[in-house]
């Protein structure tokens, strides 16, 4: 994770015009392809082509783009059947992908280059006219796609020609592009989109490195190599099976039986793992983190001293006992969501855990006439639940607990209907748009509901800057607010990466939990 | 005939009762199900375009007659969760289910009967001693701790066995025994238990009467009077028990399905339960009342074939 943040713009610093100018891949390194799903042939002195992995993780609503999430909500299959527009390299470089470029002089009209002669696994050519249907369809908000925002704000999105597409957007924005790096870079072909519109979650077709051979609902999706991939000898593996398990201990059960041999790690399962030679991690303490969200627009969330009480009620110590399970190393919050590591980070601002402190602000508020009686909207299974109401309790409150599933819990969280609320953000690799998403007041979620136009400002100062200074200068802002109103207590980092097995190699990979598995390959 | 068809009467009031409370259950369950179809951000408006496509807002009555109609073709619906036919589920993930529970019962009454009838036949020796043993054991332990403890040693540490991978049975006979290999033994454990001491002591009580004694005086041999003459008579218990048993399995599933991550219909009634799809959780529900009262009619039915007595009444 080291440095991970620190060149997440540079592209753009580095181009005085403000252009985004994602220069042409390579492209294939080598002609060799693997043969017919047996292994072990080599691209010219690079990795092995060949073999097959299992993956586990959860099921998803959908394998249709506009339901899936980010990492292993969704992106973690989205991204190997459809891949992205764009991509971020290790450093946070935005790299070509099935769009060559991207470019802006001034951050409102954004013209993408896309790779010419790319064709669907249906044999659709992957061109502007794609481009602009999927795009289209990702705006239209009757669609509801939670990164609709990213691109609602074009005014015009056309296809010049079969390979250009043209976005004019309200305002300057120079975050743009980065939506198409994650969610937004899905692109369905849209002659299977429309053949079935319905059924097209459970038969995705893209143009991704592998394709869908079979789809198990709740058990296994089978993946297998797309023959006619851009980027060969990409992928390097035949196949990869996700295999739907829930539970997390089962998940590393299953990875040290060498029955799965990758899984997203979370606290559970890098103490269920740990010490076992066999296993590595990739990743580890990230950006995002777990928070309880307070609903600052009513009682009792409106009084300061309650949403400092409760930003000052959790010890890192405790946790890491209850929550991360060891994993959380140096316990302290410098600069959440993001690592010490990010140009964002604000460090010392994040208050330091003070218990007494906070039973004296609840004691104060209490005196005022409030009731100490908060619920507190937890997700079913969440094993955090029962530990914020401890740590709640403790200080004062007497916290019950609304449990619900997760469809119902997050519509009440996104529309403030509740007093607290656990709430997690994962891990991202640029803070655009999730931030935005999350706390600006037109964001889509803005789940604190804070209401306070200084921190829309912000947002949209670190959305819009032109430059990666003026961005980062734009989170800080933001963080200053976040950090002195307490309006999302963090109390936990995001513990996350993948563990997989040591003859599993993952290649050049992004921060995040965006991985691109056509780099993976095996010893 | 007059007692099969009173039987078969008895299946439909079941069935019935089953699914029309389930219908009603699933009306009352707090929740939302638009939110399950068009996700986590839904209007109001498209929820109300929900409820009229899928007639959400329809009387309890009227639903149930319809999914009654829609049923009896075949028809159960499509999911809520990734919209697909309940009936094409049912069709992947019923097979497995029934694979655990027959290979459960066989492994379960397989050790009943050899621990039984040795036990019977040297009373009080070693083996009757440790089968009683074993049993209590395994009667004692609760079904999931045996399966962690199992999938613990004989998968993580021995890797003998797949902690979770299913392998369908038309891809590989071999690879699928061993992925079901250890919930098989979760699941049978405790049944096992129980039918060992059921027949343990009817059959002790058979072996203990004139017949059986008059059967040793003619010579015949002790496998012949065990099996021919005791084991058969001492079945009855033991068949009322396996009855209910692999009835109740069918549904009881869901524990072992959801530790080794099984795609049987266990797994599928609880994730259709956290979902929120009351189509899903109806078909489960009516698959399982149809596996149990078909069952319990087939033990009846069993009866008679053991003791032509129970017939004639």
């Amino acid at each position: 994770m080291k440095g991970k943040q620190a060149r997440r713009f540079a592209p753009m610093a580095a181009v005085p015009l403000l252009a985004l100018t994602v220069l042409a891949a390579c492209g294939s390194s080598g002609s060799s392809k693997a043969k017919g799903g047996t292994t072990a042939t080599t691209a010219a002195a690079g990795p092995k082509v060949g073999g097959h992995i299992t993956y586990a993780t959860a099921e998803v609503p959908s394998l249709d783009p506009l339901k899936l999430g980010e990492g292993s909500t969704g992106n973690d299959r989205g991204i190997q059947i459809y891949d992205t527009l764009l991509k971020l390299d290790a450093k946070g470089n935005i790299l070509p992908s099935m769009a060559l470029s991207m470019d802006s002089t001034d951050g409102m009209t954004w013209t993408m280059k896309l790779r010419p002669g790319v064709k669907f696994t249906d044999g659709t050519p992957y061109d502007a006219d794609a481009v602009v249907y999927n795009i289209k369809r990702q705006a239209d908000p009757a669609n509801k796609f939670a990164f609709g925002g990213n691109v609602s704000d074009a005014t015009e999105i056309t296809a010049v020609d079969p390979t250009t597409v043209k976005f004019v957007l309200k305002a300057p924005n120079g975050s743009f592009p980065l939506g198409f790096t994650t969610l937004n870079g899905l692109i369905a072909s849209p002659t299977a989109l429309k053949a079935d519109p319905t059924g097209f979650g459970n038969k995705p077709v893209g143009a991704g490195p592998f394709m869908v051979k079979e789809y198990v609902r709740d058990d296994h999706l089978e993946l297998v190599r797309n023959p006619d991939y851009w980027d060969k000898p990409k992928p390097y593996l035949d196949g990869i099976t996700v295999k739907i398990i829930q539970d997390p201990l089962v998940m590393s059960q299953a990875l040290i039986a060498n029955n799965v041999q990758a899984i997203i790690g979370t606290g559970i399962s890098l103490a269920a793992v740990k010490g076992n030679n066999d296993i590595k991690q990739i990743g580890g303490i990230d950006t995002g983190g777990e928070a309880v969200a307070i609903q600052s627009s009513k009682k009792p969330g409106n009084d300061i001293r309650f949403r400092q009480a409760i930003a000052l009620a959790f010890d890192p110590n405790v946790v890491d006992q209850v929550i991360t399970k060891g994993a959380w190393t140096d316990k302290v919050l410098l600069c959440p969501p993001f690592t010490k590591d990010s140009p964002e980070c604000l460090p010392n601002v994040w208050p330091k855990a003070d218990i007494p402190k906070a039973k004296q602000l609840i004691q104060a508020w209490l005196a005022d006439g409030n009731n100490k009686s908060v619920t507190l909207l937890a997700i079913q299974g969440n094993t955090s639940n029962e530990f914020i109401q401890q740590q709640l309790n403790a200080i004062g409150l007497d916290v019950k607990i609304n449990t619900l599933p997760t469809a119902d819990y997050v519509a009440k969280l996104n529309g403030g209907d509740f007093d607290i609320a656990w709430s997690a953000m994962t891990s991202f690799s640029s803070p655009y748009p999730k931030l935005f998403q999350y706390f600006h007041s037109k964001g889509g979620r803005a789940i604190p509901k804070a209401n306070n136009p200084d921190l829309d400002k912000a947002i949209e100062k670190a959305r819009d800057g032109l430059t990666p200074d003026a961005r980062v200068a734009g989170y800080k802002d933001f963080q200053q607010i976040m950090d002195t109103q307490y309006y999302y207590v963090w109390y936990s980092p995001y513990i996350n990466g993948l563990l997989i097995r040591n003859n599993v190699n993952v290649g050049p990979q992004a921060a995040g939990t965006n991985y691109h598995m056509a780099e993976f390959y095996l010893s | 005939m007059k007692y099969l068809l009173r039987r078969l009467g008895y299946l439909l009031v079941v069935l019935f009762a089953v699914t029309f409370l389930v219908s009603v259950m699933m009306d009352f369950i707090p929740g939302e199900p638009a939110y399950v179809i068009i996700g986590e951000n839904a209007t109001p408006a498209q929820i109300a375009q929900v409820h009229k496509e899928l007639r959400l807002d329809d009387p309890v009555v009227t639903k149930y007659v319809r999914w009654v109609g829609n049923a009896l073709h075949g028809d159960f619906g499509r999911s809520f969760r990734g919209n697909q036919p309940i009936s094409k589920q049912l069709k992947q993930r019923l097979p497995v289910t029934l694979e655990l529970v027959i290979l459960s019962q066989v492994v379960a009454l397989g050790f009943a009967f050899i621990m039984a009838s040795y036990g019977s036949y040297k009373p009080k020796g070693v083996v009757d001693g440790g089968a009683t043993f074993l049993s209590f054991g395994m009667i004692s332990t609760p079904q999931f701790v045996l399966a962690l403890v199992l999938m613990y040693i004989f998968g993580v540490k021995l890797h003998w066995f797949p902690v979770s991978n299913f392998t369908h049975i038309t891809k590989s006979l071999s690879g699928n025994l061993k992925s079901v290999a250890l919930p098989v033994l979760a699941i049978s454990a405790d049944p096992a238990g129980v039918y060992q001491r059921v027949l343990r002591s009817d059959m002790g009580r058979t072996l203990r009467e004139d017949y059986i004694t008059m059967a040793q005086a003619k010579g015949l041999s002790p496998g012949r009077i065990l099996v021919r003459h005791g084991l058969r008579p001492s079945l009855f218990s033991t068949t009322t028990l396996a009855g209910i048993t692999t009835a109740r399995l069918i549904g009881g599933s869901v524990i072992i399905e959801t530790i080794f991550s099984l795609p049987g219909i266990g797994q599928m009634l609880i994730q259709a339960i956290n979902g929120h799809d009351y189509i899903a959780v109806q078909a489960v529900v009516g698959v399982v009342a149809v596996g149990y009262v078909v069952i319990n009619t087939l033990v009846d039915l069993l009866y008679g074939v053991l003791d032509p007595r129970v017939l004639a009444k």
